[in-house]
């Protein structure tokens, strides 16, 4: 019998506020740039803002497009803190001025974190699809340090053209005195889909780097990733049986995602819809989509799997996470059939179709 | 047997959540999120309605592991009983 499998409310929801965007990033999962013509205004936001307070969701993540675009993105912030939900933002750093940097800080966001895709102006710009993107971003970051924001972060994306400055970057958050960073894989998804992704071969050698380096800096700088990049036995872990350690993916289990016009999709790269908020309350949806359902439902193959109360399975749009995924667990693997990543690793040159 | 007698507070903005398996505690100033049995949710959430709180010694690893990671510091110590 399968058990708890998702959660009475999302713990977060990362929200795409606006798709209007500055810059034009070549990786972009949203493809932002001009805003979307039918985005939800102040007072639906407000609106869904109280709905998610009394879901007890904790968190709200504002993504966009670039969330400091959107005019009302400060009231929104505020509003949240004030119906007892964190918030937490990622930016391009473009627009982060002291001014902006104080009032950032003065509507309670508990973190920042700042898109930075390489160690140098050439690298970053080039990505960004913009000169003096990366001068801005770091002035940024420096800024946002001198406030009393818990948590400041930087994100890059890894692509091919900057997985080998991996390093140089981490070094660089130290320097920078960042409290966090991640190390977001690629997704294959609006301007993402067009970009050159790092090679099977190179995200190995970043896995080895990225291990050295979580456990160097630990209680200095909190260094994770995504899936793919990150190889985390949580399951082997743990003991307690009584209680759910969610993993593999967590869309529409533990968190979901809200594009600006208010659609309702499994997460920020899941491109499906499950609903809008115009349409059906957001606690509705949770309970009631069809395409959460399914989510939530094991494959019949996993039934038999020790493992069928907490895991979700691979993500089921990015075959990088699904080739990583699967050879993590060897039984699943064996089920499914195909090599240990033990093996892959011994001969590895092609992503897997 | 001589025991030591702390008084607790919660120290930071934590929200809970119960869930049929537990409960979830969210700890906004690191971000970690931390599963809990009915047992222990029920504890905290009551430690936290107050204002202080007296750990008691049956559950002082449960709340010593609480004041690691954050989410309650000690406030006064009687010293010994």
């Amino acid at each position: 019998m399968v058990g708890i499998n998702y959660l009475s409310a999302p713990v977060f929801v990362w929200w795409d506020v606006t798709y209007a965007c500055n810059l034009r990033c070549r990786q972009c999962y949203s493809g932002s740039g001009k805003p979307h013509p039918n985005e939800l205004d102040t007072k639906e936001a407000k609106s869904l803002i109280r709905e998610l307070a009394e879901m007890k969701v904790f968190y709200i993540y504002f993504l966009g497009g670039e969330p400091l675009m959107r005019k009302d993105i400060f009231e929104l912030a505020e509003y949240a803190r004030e119906h007892g939900i964190a918030t937490m933002m990622s930016t391009n750093g473009w627009f982060v001025t002291s001014e902006v940097a104080s009032r950032l800080e003065k509507v309670g966001f508990m973190h920042l974190r700042v898109s930075l895709d390489g160690a140098t102006a050439k690298t970053h710009d080039s990505i960004r699809g913009m000169k003096g993107s990366f001068n801005r971003a770091i002035r940024a970051i420096q800024l946002l340090k001198e406030t009393s924001i818990p948590r400041i972060g930087i994100s890059p994306t890894v692509l091919s053209e900057n997985v080998d400055e991996m390093s140089a970057l981490i070094k660089l958050g130290l320097e920078l005195k960042v409290d966090e960073m991640q190390l977001v894989q690629l997704c294959a998804r609006g301007r993402g889909a067009q970009a050159q992704p790092a090679s099977i071969d190179q995200l190995i050698k970043l896995r080895d780097v990225f291990t050295e380096y979580k456990s160097k800096l630990a209680g200095v700088l909190n260094l994770t990733a995504t899936e793919g990049i990150s190889l985390e036995e949580s399951l082997d872990t743990k003991n307690n049986s009584s209680l759910p350690d969610f993993w593999g993916c967590p869309a529409g289990r533990t968190c979901l995602s809200i594009e600006a016009e208010g659609t309702i999709q499994p997460c920020i790269l899941y491109k499906t819809s499950a609903d809008n908020v115009r349409e059906r309350s957001i606690t509705e949806i949770w309970e009631e989509s069809l395409l959460f359902k399914k989510m939530r439902t094991p494959d019949e193959e996993c039934l038999d799997c020790r493992y069928v109360r907490v895991c979700s399975g691979e993500c089921p749009i990015d075959s990088c996470v699904d080739y990583f995924f699967r050879r993590r667990f060897t039984e699943c693997l064996q089920r499914k059939g195909g090599e240990t990543y033990a093996d892959r690793k011994e001969n590895s040159n092609d992503r897997p179709k | 047997m001589e025991e030591d007698q702390k008084i607790f507070q919660i120290s930071t903005d934590i929200s809970l959540r119960r869930e049929d398996f537990g409960g979830l505690v969210f700890i906004p100033i690191t971000g970690e999120i931390l599963q809990l049995n009915h047992t222990g949710y029920d504890l905290l959430k009551h430690a936290k309605n107050m204002d202080n709180f007296q750990a008691n010694s049956e559950d002082s690893i449960f709340w010593q592991e609480l004041e690691r990671i954050g989410v309650i510091r000690e406030v006064i110590s009687h010293g010994r009983h």
